[in-house]
């Protein structure tokens, strides 16, 4: 069995049916139309993120399906996850919102837990850097902030 | 010439110099142009500023000039002035490198600078490589910066603000993952973060003044958080300073926070009796206590009315001062029916006897870590009590006992998967009563200071971690007893007098083998070690052979080419 899937340039992918099935709202479409050979459109994917996501479904496909929401948060991501999560910020970011927009929770997981990574560690300066955010905060509400905080490592 | 004159008088070689000025016909405002340099080693910036400036009066829109003028001015923060010399090399010398350079570094090093500045650099590096000629020295260097900056723009093109591209909800998730000092570390980003953060429910969650922590928390700080947050959202409070702690314990009270699930204090008498009057407001739905407790008076049937507070709680570790012994059912009369409490984890540190813990097990029978210290105990009498056991330590131990309540928990199997024995237990039948027994489920088996001379235990597949270091078994028995257990991972035979090369030998066929401590065993020589070493050179992760004097130097030498740093070798004594 295999399913259609249309990105939102258009591009038509072909994929098998338990691949396009990790994503919650593909599945639950499926289970809505049943058998039909019409591809499903995707307008809030592009075909380069969409190639991503079905390359993610498909490695992960044998994986078990845990519902235990802590389980699968305090998991650390595997090696594999952190190649595929080695793109630029852009990407990063789209696969994220893909994710949460199909309603696939472990790649959604990955994706957060790397932007997470990002930010462990770093001083708000460096934060600012990785991001390219302007720090529009005005010195008097910096040093406020700064001096409740102070108890804590800043990074 | 009236700055010159300020210079001469602190600079006795200007002088010298001036006069030498005839003799080479050089130019005068070199003269300044060394002196500013002179100065600017120093990092007297301002004179050198000076310098650079008469000279400039003498000889104007000279390159090098500008440029040090320039570099002076980074140095003074002088912006501005700064901008113009370089702009003013670009524009007089349009086919020479350095003004296109130290534009470049103005734009660039400027600390907060804003992101437009890269791009503007870029622009001033690109029409440089344009100009200049590749005869000039400097416009290899030029030619690698532009590419650098390249890079650069292009990676910040693709940079975004997580802020305004993503939903709350996948923010939630982002910052879920925050411990919470990086939590309160966003804050200081931009207005948008620093909002995100104060109106986000998770933020005020995990209040954990421990981890991350410079100092301790002031009760004022405390007090002002706990105005932001919602009393209802605090899940976690983790605060090690008993001086504050009752200040704490009253405001998770006043605060209604109903919902706490983890709370970990370190408590003196003070902080403990607050938290029996303070607990049976909000500990309904805590499952994690986590107490270092300091002395406290043994009158007080403390762990009774904490699990009366608490009737979630699971997980227990109350680290006891020694003299301290919890009267636990003085207040249950004989005639109540037994109420049982799902405790599933205890640690225990303490002076308390077999019989007070057989009385737990009545009210706790659901005990599945047991961790505490019993010295004379026969753990072939506690064993049936507590019929939900996996894991028993009697060495209370806190290296052994660390709390790994945050790990996923593993499904539960039935039967004991740990024992720990310790040298101070009554050992009268620990093989009948306990180590037959729970041998068919048993995965670790620590028994230190094991004073059995014979080994009666029947095989099995599932050990993965035994620990009989300055045990007493023979030669025969010891190899006789690792035959037994195929699958062994993690062995410590440290100081057992009768671990020799065959017993070596005995633990190459192991084929698990990851970790072997054998220090201080005097029989093994270079012989056993090395044939042990081949086997499993791939798979080791660590051989510790501490002083073992027998092993030869050159033995070591060749244990150390396959192994590395996985091997762990020194001798504290000297070599025999």
């Amino acid at each position: 069995m295999s399913v259609r899937l249309l990105s939102s340039d258009s591009e038509d992918f072909t994929v098998a049916k338990e691949v396009a099935e990790r994503s919650m709202l593909i599945k639950n479409m499926l289970e809505d139309v049943g058998d039909n050979d019409n591809p499903i459109p995707l307008p809030n994917v592009t075909a380069k993120i969409l190639r991503k996501v079905i390359e993610w479904c498909e490695h992960h496909l044998g994986d078990p399906v845990t519902n235990d929401e802590n389980e699968r948060r305090n998991t650390e991501i595997d090696e594999w996850d952190q190649k595929f999560m080695e793109v630029d910020q852009e990407t990063l970011f789209d696969i994220i919102l893909a994710a949460n927009y199909l309603d696939i929770k472990p790649l959604l997981d990955v994706g957060c837990k790397t932007v997470a990574n990002m930010i462990k560690g770093k001083t708000a300066e460096e934060i600012r850097k990785i991001f390219n955010i302007v720090n529009d905060l005005t010195p008097e509400e910096e040093a406020q902030i700064r001096k409740e905080n102070e108890w804590a490592e800043d990074r | 010439m009236k700055k010159r004159s300020i210079a001469s008088t602190s600079n006795s070689t200007t002088e010298q110099r001036k006069n030498k000025k005839q003799a080479s016909q050089r130019a005068s405002w070199e003269y300044y142009m060394e002196d500013g340099k002179e100065a600017f080693k120093t990092k007297d910036y301002t004179r050198a500023a000076e310098y650079f400036t008469s000279g400039l009066t003498l000889e104007p829109n000279q390159l090098i000039l500008l440029d040090f003028r320039a570099a002076t001015n980074e140095h003074l923060k002088q912006w501005p002035a700064a901008y113009q010399d370089a702009k003013t090399m670009i524009q007089q010398h349009p086919t020479a490198a350095k003004g296109y350079l130290r534009m470049g570094k103005l734009l660039t090093d400027r600390p907060f600078l804003s992101p437009s500045n890269n791009l503007t650099a870029l622009k001033v590096y690109r029409k440089g490589c344009r100009l200049v000629s590749s005869t000039d020295p400097l416009s290899s260097l030029l030619n690698t910066l532009k590419e650098k900056m390249e890079t650069r723009a292009a990676m910040l093109k693709n940079t975004r603000d997580p802020m305004n591209i993503l939903p709350y909800d996948v923010l939630d998730l982002i910052f879920f993952h925050l411990p919470f000092h990086r939590r309160l570390a966003c804050m200081l980003v931009s207005k948008t973060w620093h909002q995100f953060c104060v109106s986000w429910n998770g933020m005020w969650r995990d209040l954990d003044f421990k981890t991350g922590a410079r100092r301790n928390v002031s009760r004022r700080v405390m007090a002002q958080y706990f105005k932001y947050a919602h009393g209802n959202h605090v899940r976690k409070f983790v605060l090690e300073d008993p001086q504050t702690a009752p200040h704490a314990l009253n405001l998770l009270h006043q605060y209604n926070c109903l919902y706490l699930k983890h709370l970990t204090l370190e408590c003196d008498e003070i902080v403990c009796a607050r938290l029996l009057e303070v607990l049976p407001h909000i500990g309904g739905h805590l499952t994690h206590i986590h107490l270092d407790l300091q002395l406290m008076r043994d009158d007080v049937p403390f762990v009774q009315g904490l699990l009366e507070a608490c009737p979630k709680v699971t997980h227990l570790y109350a680290g006891f001062a020694p003299l301290f012994r919890p009267r636990l059912l003085d207040t249950q009369s004989k005639g109540d029916p037994v109420v049982t409490h799902p405790l599933q984890h205890l640690y225990i540190y303490g002076n308390h006897d077999i019989e007070w813990l057989q009385q737990f097990a009545a009210i706790c029978p659901h005990l599945t870590h047991l961790i505490t210290n019993i010295d004379g105990c026969r753990p072939g009498d506690l064993l049936p009590s507590f019929p939900e056991l996996q894991v028993l330590n009697l060495a209370g131990h806190l290296s052994y006992a660390r709390p790994d309540w945050d790990l996923p928990s593993t499904p539960a199997q039935p039967g004991l998967r740990e024992l720990f024995v310790p040298s101070t237990a009554d050992w009268t039948g620990v093989t009948e009563a306990v180590i037959l027994p729970s041998l068919p489920t048993l995965q670790v088996l620590r028994l230190p200071w094991c004073p059995l001379h014979d080994w009666d235990a029947p095989a099995s597949d599932l050990l993965l971690e035994l620990d009989m270091c300055h045990g007493q078994l023979s030669e025969g028995e010891l190899m006789g007893a690792l035959a037994l257990y195929p699958n062994l991972q993690h062995v410590n035979l440290a100081y057992h007098p009768a671990v020799t090369d065959d017993v070596v030998h005995a633990l190459a066929k192991l084929k698990q083998l990851r970790f072997l401590d054998i220090s201080n065993c005097w029989e093994v020589t270079g012989y056993g070690v090395r044939a042990l070493v081949d086997q499993h050179a791939s798979t080791l992760t660590s051989l510790v052979i501490e002083n073992c004097h027998n092993v030869s130097p050159d033995a070591i030498e060749y244990c150390r080419s396959l192994l590395g740093r996985r091997l762990f070798c020194t001798f504290s004594f000297g070599r025999r």
